[in-house]
């Protein structure tokens, strides 16, 4: 296993450094209009000129590359050219909000998904099935920031029963603000994720179900909630750990819209204020913290095989 | 694994009375037999009815699209303010927006602009990915590892995101916005065109063509391109829905499409800045949206089903998930 993860974290650096440098040399394209957004709008020729050097935009493309991945990789990706903060320090204040939103996403697409998933494979073709897959479909269609947008409808401006904006970390007012808080957007983002869930559930388990050892435990006599919880659904556990893992990538990309309908001070609105204000050293940080975050996701997947299908234990 | 659990058996009947009822003879040329390949996957198309529910909604959005200037009551961007946020009415059929502005003009210069960025996108994306996977699978040595780590790097990534930093980078509007998507589209079709350059390259009779003296371009044309093409054609049509997706989420984020200018996704966040005054005219462009993305997914799984032994795993290959796993195993929308 230890081979597995050290393996696969080598194999991420060539991606990592890759991405990387694509984004740099975009970002290049602009250099000027950096030094111009950081020096102020009426800012004279000179000030500029001052921006850039202090921004070190004077220097070869190569040369800044290699200074910044050589920050990056010590924790440092730079200050905002904006605010002067320091852009690890903004990007880590946003991630637990954001963290505890992907946590109860996951929670929500996991009970609701998993179950009915697994129903619907009990039973193919019975109206159960057909509901489960009708409405899944329907729900992968719906963008999760028009989700947010009925919910907050519905349950914040009609009912006020949920906030419907802001954040309250868990330290300030307890579990039960803090979910308060997240259900309606953590509902919105699991939506999409529960339907492709119960989808992929049922698809893994009708071919498990399917197989001779399921009509052997079952002819052994052995009762059908140990046979669908133990043995099949251990069995189709690789194509719903991929889901399960495609949906950290899914969530993050929902996060920049939903926190935005829910005013939550995630790592989607920072991302949504930087390209507003197109603070470059903000959006490389952004761009390279989420695929460090989606190359971790992928890595506890990978390993995680090994749990369900011993055969990939290398 | 096998197929999917859902896959009627139907669907094999079909393909076997279609390949019966060709006449014999006609098959002397492999021309033909493409030809002929694509009737029958055309009439398989036709005989799945959501697909063609779909595809006759698409074409309907097309024609309001397009006839925009003759439907439109009003100025989509004309303003009244003393009649804002009204419900419908026979004036305004769909009641007026924050502005006063008719919603009905609105949604149907908007579908224009949807539609217009769909093409963009899906141009860009097929520009930069298909003649590169092409090349790729073609040539393999350096040329396939760089541009492959690039189309990899690419995809770690999640699309919104990636998008959202080319648009940082290029600024808002629309156009960038495409290319934005364009960009981040373009990987799967990459892959695609990668691995159907792969496969065929070894293949005896691109040697004997070869042989006799053909250049690499119109080996990779007239031989590599329509053995992707079905696959191709599928995952363009997935990445119309995303493309839809990716536009109303921007442009509600207001970096797409500039007002006064009308999309979906800006009629979307002028309805949700008056979220608290009139919470339903939210209604019509949401509705627009997830009709044409469910449209955009349906008439895909239709063309998958359809292309079915051609070549298409689209799904496996957009997902790049090792094939562990299969897609959308539901063959009905």
């Amino acid at each position: 296993m230890v081979r597995i993860v050290v393996r696969r974290l080598l194999s991420a650096i060539p991606l990592l450094i890759a991405l990387s440098l694509f984004v740099f040399v975009l970002l290049d394209l602009m250099e000027g209009d950096a030094a111009r957004a950081a020096a102020g709008e009426n800012a004279t020729p000179e000030e500029i000129a001052a921006a850039s050097e202090r921004l070190g935009l004077d220097k070869p493309l190569l040369l800044r590359y290699v200074l910044w991945l050589g920050n990056a990789v010590r924790g440092d990706l730079g200050e905002s050219l904006l605010s002067s903060q320091s852009v690890s320090a903004l990007i880590f204040e946003r991630v637990p909000v954001t963290l505890s939103l992907a946590l109860v996403t996951l929670v929500i697409a996991v009970l609701v998904g998993l179950p009915l998933g697994i129903a619907a494979a009990l039973r193919p073709n019975s109206a159960l099935d057909r509901f489960v897959t009708a409405i899944a479909s329907v729900l992968m269609a719906i963008p999760p920031f028009v989700i947010g947008l009925v919910l907050v409808l519905i349950f914040a401006v009609s009912a006020s029963v949920f906030p419907a904006t802001g954040y309250s970390a868990l330290g300030e007012e307890g579990f039960g603000e803090w979910l308060n808080h997240l259900v309606l957007p953590a509902i919105a983002l699991a939506a999409i994720s529960g339907a492709e869930l119960a989808r992929q559930t049922r698809a893994a388990m009708v071919d498990t179900l399917g197989m001779d050892f399921v009509r052997t435990v079952r002819a052994k006599g052995l009762r059908s909630p140990m046979i669908v919880g133990k043995h099949a659904l251990k069995n189709a556990g690789v194509p719903i750990v991929t889901i399960l893992g495609l949906q950290a990538s899914r969530v993050l990309a929902g996060a920049v819209t939903v926190e935005f309908v829910f005013a939550l001070p995630g790592f989607g609105s920072l991302a949504v204020t930087a390209v507003n204000q197109r603070d470059i050293p903000v959006i490389l940080g952004i761009v390279m913290v989420s695929a460090v975050g989606v190359l971790i996701v992928n890595l506890v997947v990978d390993v995680s095989y090994g749990y369900f299908n011993p055969k990939l234990r290398r | 694994m096998t197929q999917g659990p859902l896959t009627e058996p139907a669907a094999d009947v079909d393909g076997a009375t279609a390949v019966a009822a060709t006449p014999p003879g006609s098959s002397t040329s492999p021309g033909a037999g493409r030809r002929r390949g694509a009737g029958r996957a055309m009439r398989q198309l036709r005989r799945n009815r959501s697909a063609m529910v779909a595809l006759t909604f698409l074409l309907l959005v097309v024609l309001a699209a397009v006839l925009a200037p003759l439907l439109a009551p009003a100025d989509p961007a004309a303003q009244d303010l003393i009649n804002q946020l009204q419900g419908p009415s026979s004036e305004h059929l769909l009641g007026t927006d924050n502005f006063g502005r008719d919603v009905l003009s609105r949604l149907l210069f908007g579908a224009q602009v949807t539609l217009v960025a769909v093409l963009q996108a899906l141009v860009i994306a097929a520009v930069a990915g298909i003649p590169l996977g092409l090349l790729a699978g073609f040539v393999g040595g350096p040329v396939d590892a760089v541009l492959s780590r690039v189309s990899d790097a690419l995809l770690s990534l999640p699309p919104l995101i990636l998008a959202l930093a080319i648009v940082g980078i290029l600024g808002p509007g629309l156009t960038n916005v495409m290319i934005a998507i364009g960009v981040v589209l373009a990987p799967p079709l990459f892959r695609l065109a990668r691995g159907a350059a792969q496969s065929v390259t070894s293949e005896t009779y691109i040697e004997a063509c070869r042989a006799m003296g053909c250049s690499p371009w119109r080996i990779l044309w007239r031989h590599v391109l329509p053995n992707a093409s079905s696959p191709l054609l599928v995952q363009l049509t997935f990445s119309a829905g995303v493309i839809i997706i990716a536009e109303a989420s921007l442009s509600f984020l207001g970096l797409g499409v500039q007002p006064p200018d009308a999309s979906w996704g800006t009629m979307l966040r002028d309805a949700f800045d008056a979220i608290y005054e009139s919470p339903y005219f939210m209604v019509a462009p949401a509705v627009m949206i997830v009709l044409t993305i469910l449209s955009f997914a349906v008439l895909g799984d239709g063309l998958r089903d359809a292309l079915e032994g051609r070549g298409v795993s689209v799904p496996r290959e957009k997902r790049g998930v090792r094939g562990l796993m299969r897609m959308a195993t539901t063959r009905r929308g």
